[in-house]
């Protein structure tokens, strides 16, 4: 199942799958997942360019955008 | 074969439109301060799973592509181009390939060049002579067959199938391009990239400094002289220091709802996102070994989960319930929530679902007179340390009695891939918003990340 949804090509038969995907694992019980948490960064009001992003925490941080006005 | 597709990336064609935005006001100089939660195994991205190392290295490398730093929504729409300067798949999606770009220097001063493209993902598929100490992501890379050179400024990736979003693995920040010139042992202490930063220093439980790269290939970057990480677990010290100013940004990604409302209270005129992050809390209870080798055990362990209290009470309501994979809107794959309610544990009667899980308890011979004794790993920080005193908590309702066990973080990763817990209670964090990272990382026989089986 997780091989086909990797093949589809059409997002929304893909989208169908992988919440098929999500069904089975549940069932399986193994590993719950208990929540999705939000998780917080402040900065400085002089600290410009820095753009979190909302879907992953791991693909925003090459900083090379990032300056300060002081 | 013939090759169509050719993408003209869209970064390529929209990257001047937003820099000449805003292009006269920004200034370089100066270092960026950032307090830091946590002190990292080692240095090397490839050998991490956690942010504690890929965030201050991700600007010491490039990858071939990656997703555009001024859009919050990472996903297939957003991949531009890095070091690669453009790509192009063939008809049945089983051949990428890529034009790199000419007249990149690795931070020691050596030329980049194919050679190291094939080299770092040789190295992820386990096929060089040198190999990595932990490869947490390898299984991205089991439809791989090879990585070919075509001259010294292009390579194609050989899939063994179709898997049209091959691309967005490589566009993750856990996916930089290594020299092939220095040791996976080399990297762990000293990493060389080609990034806008170069490795400068890392001292355990004191600091991480890089420092801006003068040779870096995009010639008006980094605007910063440098970044140094000091790093503080005690988040209440992190935050007070912040808040005096010692810092200009607290660590990536870290402060847990109640403690960025201290920081607004100490810090008014900071600014502060709250944002969902793809790191999900979820339990892993190890069914290789008793007791929970026994399916009906796990399906009383799944029933007793109230996930609407941990929302409330570790994010004051702010969370979500959800799936394998990021709930919508912010996540493009999650089901919806109707859908969700249906699953196994999720129905949002939480009483009934206790009450199934105490008459499977009983069966099994537990009781109120009969408990079952279990130690709950975690990685000692407090987004792990919360949720694992509350699940020991809720355990408690079907006779489960849970120990808290706290782990350093250098020893984390290493206990869960020796399958070493009963029970413990995990952060995803899914290096970005695509099945088949997720599912393949996390849940496929034999995948470094799926921990439980």
């Amino acid at each position: 199942m997780v091989d086909q949804q990797s093949m589809e090509f059409d997002q929304a038969k893909r989208k169908e799958l992988v919440w098929a995907t999500g069904r089975k694992l549940a069932e399986d019980a193994a590993r719950p997942i208990l929540y999705h948490s939000r998780s917080g960064t402040c900065w400085q009001p002089y600290v410009k360019g820095y753009v979190p992003m909302i879907n992953s925490i791991y693909n925003g941080l090459r900083m090379e955008d990032v300056w300060l006005d002081k | 074969m013939t090759r169509i597709l050719r993408t003209l990336a869209a970064g390529v064609l929209l990257a001047p439109l937003f820099v000449g935005s805003g292009a006269f006001a920004q200034k370089s100089g100066g270092v960026l301060k950032v307090y830091f939660f946590d002190s990292p195994a080692s240095m090397s991205i490839h050998e991490e799973a956690t942010i504690a190392a890929q965030g201050p290295m991700m600007g010491v490398f490039n990858n071939l592509v990656m997703y555009r730093q001024d859009v919050p929504q990472s996903g297939l729409q957003s991949i531009v181009p890095d070091l690669a300067t453009d790509w192009s798949w063939d008809e049945d999606k089983t051949q990428l390939t890529f034009r790199l770009r000419p007249g990149v220097k690795w931070h020691d001063g050596k030329p980049f060049t194919a050679k190291d493209v094939q080299c770092t993902w040789d190295l992820l598929t386990g096929k060089s002579a040198e190999k990595l100490r932990i490869n947490p992501r390898k299984v991205w890379y089991k439809n791989l067959e090879k990585v070919g050179t075509n001259g010294d400024y292009e390579v194609t990736f050989q899939l063994k199938r179709p898997q049209p979003a091959f691309i967005a693995l490589l566009a993750s920040g856990f996916s930089p391009v290594y020299p092939c010139h220095v040791s996976p042992r080399e990297m762990r202490t000293h990493p060389i990239g080609t990034g806008p930063f170069k490795f400068v220093e890392f001292k355990p439980n004191e600091s991480i400094k890089v420092t801006r790269n003068p040779d870096y290939w995009k010639k008006d970057r980094p605007y910063l002289d440098g970044i140094e990480y000091t790093i503080i677990k005690n988040v209440s010290t992190g935050v007070m220091a912040f808040a005096a100013r010692n810092f200009d940004m607290t660590s990536y990604y870290f402060l847990q709802v109640p403690v960025l409302k201290d920081v607004k209270n100490q810090a008014p005129e900071a600014i502060c996102e709250l944002l969902p992050s793809n790191v999900n809390r979820n339990v892993m209870l190890n069914r290789e070994a008793p007791p929970f080798n026994d399916p009906e055990l796990l399906r009383a362990a799944a029933l007793s989960v109230d996930r609407k209290a941990f929302v409330d009470i570790l994010t004051a309501g702010k969370g979500n319930v959800g799936g394998a994979m990021l709930p919508p809107p912010e996540g493009v794959w999650g089901m919806p929530p109707e859908m969700l309610k249906t699953l196994p544990g999720y129905d949002p009667d939480v009483p009934k679902n206790r009450a199934e899980a105490r008459k499977i308890m009983e069966k099994l011979g537990y009781g109120s007179d009969k408990h079952l004794a279990v130690s709950v790993s975690t990685r000692n920080i407090p987004p792990y340390r919360d949720p694992a005193i509350i699940l020991i908590d809720q355990l408690k309702e079907i006779y489960i009695d849970g120990q808290l066990e706290p782990i350093d973080t250098a020893q984390w990763l290493p206990r869960l891939l020796r399958k070493d817990y009963t029970v413990a209670l995990n952060l995803t964090g899914n290096g970005l918003d695509e099945p088949d990272q997720t599912l393949y990382e996390n849940f496929t026989c034999g995948a470094e990340g799926n921990y439980d089986g």
